[in-house]
């Protein structure tokens, strides 16, 4: 065991591995832009459907149970068939994660369920003593959407962002079976020859990364939190 | 990792042999002590279509010669599969004999005999015996489209070599860390220098697909059980790079009796080319499962 972790530590050591192609920062940036792409465009996606659809409360189950079908879905299984649709892609430069076109395919499937889910959940649960209180001052559809409805909301739609983000970088592994990058290319690669350390590197990381971007959004779900719902503990 | 059920003609033969089997582990854990019968085997395979199709083979002849065999397939390189072995996970597995003497440090050649002897020498004191060497081969193959082809002028990988730096490569994860595929820069015979080279499948469809839509220029394929895609050429390996890769069984020597190595060889003596590359293709082409090419193989060879 300690020699295992003393191979860890070297390869950490190694300059080797802090550069070039399969160097820990150039996997490390490509993992992160496949995750931010692919959450960000979930997020585009999912919240307006599920802030309409939570709004009439009416639509909600069969939307989710339509978004679920990312989630049933494997993402392996969805990352081969979108490269027989529309091939492997050429995954370079600054858009490589949109460019690899199955990563980003299986990456947003994987991340709309918890989005949409949390978004019509926290939208459509909003207690009705405060929307008919907010009619009673005389809003509108409109007004008391943007003025109550979405700010009690924000705190579950933050925490659907938190999970789908988490899950994508778990998941963005994969990547590597099509050559998309990321962090996978330490763990399929080791795996290939039985090469341990690589193998437990690869995890680590993914590891790390996906606890630091678990951090940073716990803190920014903090900042988006209404004044008036903060002292309430979630 | 799957595990393969024989086919649906020794389904009979498979309840009895379980339940004996399960009546014999009882017998003995109730004894406190092994009844002592290398009866019982552990077949394994590498995880690409060839490969699987000669484990099924091998392990369903062996288990019609009323060995009691039970399947695990697909699982990974030799670098994992070889290892599994020796350390008695597996009891056998199919390899390819100039492979497998690379990965024990050997040099393998054209000659299938010659290489045959090495990976004999080499595996003397391993506790590890192989099989005679099936007549099949299957190679690691360069292909491009045709397009490439003519727009380049190629015909042999020496010619490749000369315009590579222009050319994208896409192939096997650990084809760089292979002396046979593409090697590190030092051990290369023909001293490829590709633009880019992609980490794909093991000789299947991700590797064919990224070919035929140009997003690779040259696929690595293998010439006796990947399905090749249309509108493709086989670069020639004029400097002969690929070795003699005839297929074998490896077994361990505590399971490895004359009875078995006798059925082991009557599998590889009937193994051609032409036998191999139909069983590989039914599976990766007509998605039959593995033990179902295999048995329909033996079936013909009169080894079922």
């Amino acid at each position: 065991m300690g020699s295992f972790l003393g191979q860890v530590f070297d390869f950490f050591g190694n300059g080797d591995n802090w550069q070039g192609d399969e160097g820990i920062p150039t996997l490390l940036r490509q993992h992160l832009q496949l995750t931010v792409v692919s959450v960000l465009a979930a997020v585009v996606i999912a919240v307006p459907i599920g802030v309409v659809l939570g709004h009439v409360r009416r639509g909600g189950a069969l939307a989710i149970n339509v978004a679920n079908i990312g989630r049933a879905l494997p993402a392996l299984a969805l990352l081969i068939l979108a490269v027989q649709w529309v091939g492997i892609g050429d995954p370079t430069g600054v858009f490589a994660p949109v460019v690899s076109y199955p990563a980003f395919i299986a990456m947003f499937a994987l991340a709309i369920p918890p989005i949409l889910a949390n978004t019509y959940v926290g939208v459509a649960g909003v207690d009705d003593d405060a929307r008919e209180a907010a009619r009673g001052m005389g809003m509108n559809g409109r007004q008391m959407l943007r003025r109550v409805e979405l700010p009690i909301a924000v705190p579950l739609i933050m925490a659907g962002v938190r999970t789908a983000a988490v899950a994508v970088i778990a998941t963005a592994t994969l990547a590597a079976y099509v050559d998309a990058g990321g962090l996978g290319r330490y763990i399929v690669d080791g795996f290939r020859v039985q090469d341990n350390v690589k193998v437990f590197v690869g995890g680590l990381l993914v590891a790390l990364l996906a606890i630091a971007v678990e951090l940073v959004l716990a803190g920014a779900q903090r900042g988006v939190t209404s004044p008036g719902l903060r002292r309430r503990d979630h | 990792m799957t595990l393969n059920r024989p086919h649906a003609a020794a389904r009979p033969f498979r309840v009895v042999a379980v339940v004996t089997t399960l009546v014999l582990t009882l017998a003995a854990l109730a004894t406190g002590a092994g009844a002592g019968t290398n009866e019982s085997l552990t077949v394994g395979s590498k995880d690409f279509a060839g490969a699987q199709a000669l484990s099924q083979a091998y392990g369903q002849a062996l288990d019609a010669a009323k060995f009691d065999v039970s399947f695990q397939d697909d699982i990974g390189a030799t670098e994992v599969v070889y290892p599994a072995l020796l350390d008695g996970d597996l009891d056998a597995y199919a390899d390819y004999q100039g492979t497998l003497l690379t990965y024990l440090g050997g040099e393998p050649t054209g000659d299938s005999a010659e290489t045959y002897k090495a990976l004999v020498a080499k595996l003397k004191g391993t506790g590890i015996v192989a099989s005679k060497p099936a007549p099949a081969v299957d190679v690691n193959g360069f292909y491009v489209t045709n397009a490439t082809a003519k727009k380049y002028k190629l015909k042999t990988l020496s010619d490749l070599a000369e315009v590579s730096d222009k050319l994208s490569f896409g192939g096997p994860p650990e084809c760089q860390d292979r002396p046979l595929c593409l090697g590190d820069t030092a051990q290369q015979l023909y001293g490829f220098d590709f633009s880019d080279v992609k980490k794909l499948d093991v000789g299947g469809p991700i590797t064919a697909q990224a070919l035929e839509d140009g997003d690779i220029d040259v696929g690595l394929l293998f010439t006796g059980s990947s399905v090749i895609p249309k509108g493709t050429v086989l670069l020639a390996d004029d400097k002969g790079l690929q070795p003699a890769d005839n297929p074998v069984l490896l077994v361990r020597k505590d399971k490895a009796t004359p009875a078995l190595m006798k059925v082991a060889n009557a599998v590889s003596a009937k193994l051609t080319t032409g036998a191999y590359n139909k069983m590989s293709l039914a599976i990766s082409e007509d998605k039959d499962d593995p033990s179902d090419a295999a048995a329909a193989f033996l079936k013909s060879a009169k080894l079922d």
